[in-house]
């Protein structure tokens, strides 16, 4: 049955056009704004060595388009998922799926692996084409990236965006079941967000402040602000996770 | 197959009354049921109850499985309830392709045949956007019917359908279930359309089931003004009734016994200003 689920989710997202056409739209315009920043930075418009009306022009089109295309990705990475979790109460098929046998806690956890790997799905076709033209356009120098790498830290760029994100997605879960799917799922979720955040920065800030009072070495002090911010992700992640399970298991659909 | 209800209740919200309050009762296989009551009576909430959509008290065993600890004997059930939708921007066929790849089911003759039958084979590749009430409502029927259940839920399968495709998917269950081993709950709010399915009416009051039995069809309310004359040949005819002034009421009776009545009473010169045949479900539910 776990394989059944899976296989008709994935059938939903291969038919589902409307945001398979917003994630194409979304790709397309990440890879115009990235063209834009390789033609903005090799035609050295930041010395002033490009003409004025390429500068102008290119100055002007540019942030326009990142802003675009930011607001494109924000809308894929936050409201994909919702519609993608939200959509099957709007239209009864959750309670067929039920009626015919299958496990409440087989959907819901199958339900959020495939929307965790339908976005990062999404996300690796999104930065694919991107991050093969920045690399043709340094001649496969990897060295910008390596320094980012260097100064930021792998778990820093990888880890915590990943878990963070996927805390995001069993949040709006979580908002979606106890809204039945309705638009205000949103703004619940944001409230929830909102709440969590009232009883987690308390607790940062008593962490942070404890270990900058401290002796102990710079190095440590953002070793262990670093694993702060990973295990606050897995309490979110978890408590949504467990919230949306219990509620949906004893939901009236 | 056999579903039994124990000790199952469902209260939606503090304070209010159960909307479902079922003792024991067990449906048993080769029936088909007419699911009788007025709104709010608690016929959808049982339906519900029954395949899980609702999180009720109580135990419901089909076989002796108990669905709310394992949902196993759902995947027999096939559903169709009033306020379902689908994929409107799927296509009909693109939607039964996903519920089949749901229930694991392989068997798209299967589908063809029941197109065909219900009458919609020319239509599976529009989009569902377009069909009509009577359409959508058969895609369902016909997404219910891909296994093959032994158990059918038809909650008011023919509201806001035409005349055409009520008889259609009447004679399209009937010949599907009826004479068969199978479980089929049916609850409309048009009597005949419970007579014409089903065999055996359930009727629920305030959550309750509050009577039971078989659908015998034979009832007949007649008017006459020579009151005495017809008493005295039921009398002799040994037909029992009920009458109240002008009106007599004759429960069960064959339809050649009723047909000799009729001629006994011509020949007693005995005429009527009015027969109808009663509705037993309108009967139950006045």
């Amino acid at each position: 049955m776990k394989n059944a689920i899976f296989n008709s989710e994935i059938f939903k997202i291969t038919h589902d056009q409307g945001v398979n056409i917003l994630t194409l739209v979304n790709g397309i315009v990440n890879i115009v704004v990235t063209i834009g920043w390789v033609i903005f930075v090799k035609s050295g418009a930041m010395q002033g060595s490009a003409s004025n009306a390429f500068s102008i022009s290119i100055l002007v089109l540019l942030p326009l388009l990142t802003i675009a295309g930011l607001l494109t990705s924000a809308v894929v990475f936050y409201l994909v998922p919702f519609r993608s979790i939200s959509v099957d109460y709007g239209n009864s098929l959750l309670q067929l799926s039920i009626a015919s046998g299958t496990s409440r806690t087989r959907y819901y956890f199958s339900k959020l692996t495939v929307t965790a790997l339908r976005m990062m799905v999404t996300f690796v076709f999104l930065i694919t084409i991107p991050t093969i033209i920045i690399l043709a356009s340094t001649d496969g120098s990897v060295e910008w990236l390596t320094n980012i790498i260097n100064s930021l830290g792998i778990w820093e760029i990888v880890f915590v965006p990943f878990i963070g994100y996927l805390s995001l997605i069993a949040l709006i879960y979580l908002a979606v079941v106890l809204m039945k799917g309705s638009l205000l799922s949103i703004l619940v979720a944001i409230g929830i967000n909102f709440g969590a955040s009232l009883i987690m920065t308390p607790i940062q800030i008593i962490i942070q402040t404890s270990i900058y009072n401290s002796t102990v070495q710079t190095s440590v002090q953002a070793g262990t602000l670093l694993w702060w911010a990973i295990l606050q992700q897995l309490i979110t992640l978890t408590a949504y996770t467990v919230i949306g399970w219990q509620v949906f298991k004893h939901q009236d659909l | 197959m056999e579903i039994k209800l124990s000790n199952v209740t469902k209260r939606y919200h503090k304070g209010m009354r159960n909307a479902l309050d079922i003792e024991d009762f067990a449906f048993e296989s080769g029936k088909i049921y007419g699911i009788v009551g007025q709104n709010g009576s608690g016929k959808t909430t049982l339906f519900k109850s029954l395949t899980t959509i609702i999180d009720s008290f109580g135990e419901i065993t089909y076989d002796g499985v108990n669905v709310h600890e394992d949902t196993t004997p759902l995947s027999k059930v096939g559903i169709v309830l009033d306020d379902l939708t689908l994929y409107r921007n799927w296509t009909g066929r693109q939607n039964i392709e996903f519920f089949m790849t749901l229930k694991h089911s392989m068997d798209i003759s299967r589908v063809d045949e029941l197109a065909e039958k219900l009458s919609i084979k020319g239509d599976l590749d529009s989009k569902v956007g377009s069909y009509s009430l009577g359409m959508t409502k058969k895609l369902i029927l016909l997404i219910a019917l891909i296994d093959d259940v032994q158990v059918l839920i038809l909650d008011e399968p023919f509201r806001g359908v035409d005349r055409q495709s009520t008889d259609a998917l009447t004679k399209f269950i009937k010949e599907e279930f009826m004479s068969s081993d199978k479980i089929v709950l049916i609850s409309s709010h048009v009597a005949n359309d419970i007579e014409s399915m089903a065999d055996t009416f359930v009727k629920l009051d305030k959550g309750k089931i509050v009577e039971s039995g078989k659908l015998t069809l034979t009832n007949y309310k007649v008017k006459t003004d020579q009151v005495e004359e017809f008493k005295t040949l039921l009398k002799k005819k040994d037909v029992p009734y009920e009458n109240n002034e002008q009106t007599f009421i004759l429960r069960g009776i064959e339809d050649d016994d009723w047909n000799k009545l009729l001629k006994a009473a011509m020949t007693a010169k005995i005429s009527f200003s009015n027969i109808n045949k009663i509705s037993e479900v309108e009967e139950v539910l006045n």
